[in-house]
């Protein structure tokens, strides 16, 4: 089975350790908080067990002295309090209030049950959104229907699309090598389990890129459970390579019809091609 | 006020329409339970699916992603809705209340009864919400617009619209019975009860009849304006119309954080009689409680935009809103040493109320410490909507409601049935939803680590989620689900049973200081014979200087 300690997946972004550190300090702090109190309480609930003959004790613990016993252990409290507030504050300028120069910019349409990414030079895709590894990008989100929620959880990155606004969130991958790594001990690990139940095998990659998760993490409706995309990390001449082609495929579609921009035809195209593309899944 | 003292009540009076406190309070406990089965029903069917996705479920079928959706979100909101609130307020603070403060009954006993029967209604109403064509709404109970505000989203023409129209009735009834408890405790205290007399149930269950009525305004407000969207097509919620979804957001949550402590309080209460009682001991410091449950009350008021920190409010204010979510731990912390100094000293008998008050104490905390992983923004970044946050809230309400409500329950069934609980049965019964508890939701925390998100019917479309040992740990859950509701039936056995052969408790089977034990078990209609008059706050046990080992609130002193 799984164990607790190697749950979180490896942190994949530049600002998700700092994420990860805050965790376990909270968790730190808490299981502490947790373990103390409970050893108390069970002493307490050991000790004092009714005995033939020995009266309770009468304390109204409204004494100043008394309420020590509260004060004190509470004082300690607080100071823990102030530690994750402050901590708090610091992580969330770096991910929500701080917005660096973007290298890449990516806009993701939500709406139901698929995502459609339109990259650089109108390159547009659905439920695989492809960025350059160790790039800052910026993803301009939009709906066009329900709240959905962007999230990515190798980079600790999760945002929810409003509609009727456009919300931009960030994030930047750790290079290119270290991303193909923990992909390959991810593959090492299904190849080591996959014996015990039901396992899906880590999603495909192709040369020079490695893929993992991208889900829609707000209730949008009878398919937002199939509401799966993958965010697909490319080498940098991966990536390029990848941009190539694709121009050269849209130039040679958009040969005879006008170009028309390509929001507008998004959603309709997103319709079409969502079953499809989660048919492939199953 | 006398003149309908001691006539026996028809079987009418008693079962159907009854205006008396204590049968308004049965009816409120038989439906909860009621509704806690058909809840608890829900939970194993979306489990199953999740342990072994695609297969037919026994005792329901195969579970359609539709399916899904309605399920979980009507056992939400039927846990809510329809077992914690009736259950630990209207059902015990309309048994307790009278019998508490020493009088014969509520002072609005006819408005006691439509609050039942608006009640009724509004469960009825639930239920046909899943009979309409399109099926029970699924949007989940947090009903977010644009998805509940439109059929074309939604799909649940009808199921939208009952299913908000159902929770509305059941407010109406809440606020009807909560006037009552209100006037109730104000009016009608036996002579000589002061304020700081007043036992701390309840208190804690009219501090959490105030924090609902204050909060409760926004909500009505946005689910009228959620049934205008759905069923006349306006765009309160509709961007495309000059709406904001956001807004709804903010009037649910006005609501729905408060509503957490609506709930904790009158547990909060039961924990204070039982661990007094059943210890020996005077509440260690009764009025730093009760101005800490005060502060919690206000505080709760001002904490709600931590379920919207990336929902796309403005980012520095998260920071506001991150704080005075972590603050609330410091009024709650003084309440939780409080209760642990008041075992210090004590001559603790583990009765079953006992040990549902202890296994309380230790497995709520779990669930209140999390709640600072989830106060801090940064953390709710990953967090949010993610099984990490199913378990903490399961790790705080199911101790909240069902150890909350067994320790009620085991402790006041003397007094409702005139005998106690079986205590063999009671123990197995408490083991066996204690270890399986956590076995649920144990899993949820370290899948909501590997970053599991919520609401999914079907895991097999995320590779990432289905590495080895994942699924193994749902079918974990799910398996100690279906443990916990076997043991469950237990329970009910053990009701049902105990009415017949269980010990004969006797007016105080607990030797209370509160007056619920000087009337007669179960107390007749109009309670008591005379009625009672007060000489001393609650708690009084081993008084130095007194020869007995506990002084009632209403023994006179004699000087």
């Amino acid at each position: 089975m799984l164990s607790g300690w190697e749950a979180l997946p490896k942190s994949l972004g530049t600002y998700s350790a700092d994420i990860d550190k805050l965790f376990w300090d909270v968790t730190a702090l808490m299981t502490f908080s947790w373990v103390v109190s409970t050893i108390v309480m069970v002493y307490l609930f050991g000790a004092f067990t009714r005995k033939e003959g020995v009266k309770s004790k009468y304390v109204t613990g409204e004494a100043g002295k008394q309420l020590l016993l509260i004060y004190v252990p509470l004082a300690l409290f607080v100071c823990f309090d102030m530690y994750i507030d402050v901590s708090t504050a610091a992580v969330w300028k770096k991910v929500k209030t701080h917005l660096p120069e973007p290298e890449v910019k990516v806009r993701a349409i939500a709406q139901q049950w698929a995502w459609t990414f339109v990259h650089e030079g109108d390159i547009t895709t659905v439920n695989e959104l492809h960025v350059p590894a160790g790039k800052v990008v910026h993803v301009e989100m939009e709906s066009s229907d329900v709240v959905h929620s962007f999230s990515i959880p190798v980079f600790r990155l999760k945002q929810d699309v409003i509609p009727g606004r456009i919300i931009t969130s960030w994030f930047q991958s750790k290079d290119f090598a270290t991303v193909k790594a923990e992909k390959a001990s991810q593959i090492a690990r299904y190849e080591a389990g996959k014996g015990q139940g039901v396992v899906l095998s880590p999603s495909e990659d192709e040369e020079g890129t490695a893929a993992f998760d991208l889900q829609c993490t707000e209730m949008c409706g009878v398919g937002h459970g199939i509401m799966a995309a993958k965010i697909i990390l490319h080498s940098q001449e991966s990536y390029d390579q990848w941009v190539a082609n694709n121009r050269a495929e849209m130039h040679e579609a958009n040969e005879d019809t006008t170009a028309e921009p390509a929001a507008t035809e998004a959603a309709p195209a997103a319709e079409e091609e969502a079953p499809a593309t989660n048919g492939g899944h199953e | 006020m006398s003149d309908h003292h001691h006539h026996e009540l028809t079987f009418s009076e008693k079962f159907l329409f009854p205006t008396d406190h204590k049968y308004i309070g049965l009816q409120y406990l038989w439906t909860s339970l009621f509704m806690g089965a058909v809840g608890g029903f829900m939970a194993y069917v979306f489990r199953m699916q999740l342990a072994w996705p695609g297969e037919s479920v026994p005792l329901f079928g195969v579970v359609t992603p539709q399916n899904y959706n309605a399920l979980l979100t009507n056992h939400a909101t039927i846990m809510i809705f329809w077992v914690a609130m009736p259950m630990l307020i209207a059902a015990f603070g309309n048994i307790l209340i009278p019998l508490m403060i020493g009088c014969d009954d509520m002072v609005f006993p006819r408005l006691n009864r439509l609050s039942y029967q608006i009640f009724f209604v509004s469960t009825v109403v639930l239920f046909l919400s899943f009979l309409v064509p399109g099926g029970g709404f699924g949007g989940s109970w947090t009903s977010y617009p644009p998805l509940s505000a439109r059929a074309e989203y939604s799909l649940t023409p009808w199921g939208s619209s009952l299913w908000v129209l159902a929770v509305a009735l059941e407010i109406v009834a809440f606020l009807v019975g909560g006037i009552n408890f209100m006037t109730t405790t104000m009016n009608s205290r036996a002579p000589g009860m002061k304020m700081m007399d007043i036992p701390m149930v309840i208190w804690m269950i009219n501090l959490a009849v105030v924090l609902f009525m204050f909060s409760v305004g926004p909500l009505v407000a946005g689910a009228i304006m959620l049934l205008l969207d759905q069923q006349l097509g306006t765009s309160f919620y509709i961007p495309s119309g000059g709406g904001d979804p956001v807004l709804f957001q903010h009037l649910f949550w006005f609501f729905g954080h408060p509503e957490v402590y609506v709930l904790l309080l009158p547990t909060f209460g039961f924990m204070a009689e039982v661990i007094t009682t059943l210890a020996r001991k005077k509440l260690f410091a009764y009025k730093t409680i009760l101005f800490s449950a005060f502060m919690t009350g206000i505080l709760s008021m001002i904490v709600w935009a931590h379920h919207q920190f990336i929902a796309g409010i403005d980012p520095r204010m998260a920071n506001i809103f991150s704080i005075t979510t972590i603050l609330i731990s410091i009024p709650l912390a003084i309440i939780y040493l409080a209760y642990i100094w008041t075992f210090y000293g004590g001559s603790i008998k583990y009765e079953l109320p006992m040990m549902w008050a202890s296994a309380f104490l230790v497995i709520f905390l779990v669930g209140g410490l999390t709640g600072l992983f989830l106060g801090s923004s940064a953390l709710d970044i990953y967090f949010h909507d993610n099984t990490f946050v199913v378990a903490h809230f399961h790790y705080t309400l199911m101790p909240i409601t069902f150890f909350g409500g067994f320790t009620a329950i085991t402790y006041w069934y003397p007094k409702i049935f005139g005998r106690k609980m079986l205590h063999g049965l009671g123990v197995i019964h408490f083991w066996g939803t204690v270890i399986p508890f956590n076995g649920i939701f144990i899993p949820l925390f370290m899948l909501g680590l590997a970053g599991q998100h919520r609401k999914i019917y079907d895991y097999t479309h995320f590779p990432d989620l289905m590495q080895p040992g994942f699924q193994q740990l749902r079918e974990f859950a799910t398996i100690s689900l279906v443990v916990l509701a076997l043991f469950q039936l237990l329970f009910v056995y053990s009701m049902v049973m105990s009415m017949k052969t269980g010990e004969v408790a006797g007016n105080d089977p607990w030797g209370g200081t509160t007056l619920e034990w000087q009337c007669p078990s179960p107390p007749p209609h109009g309670n008591f014979a005379t009625l009672p008059t007060v000489y001393r706050g609650p708690y009084e046990y081993s008084v130095p200087g007194s020869d007995k080992d506990v002084l009632p609130q209403n023994m006179p002193s004699k000087a």
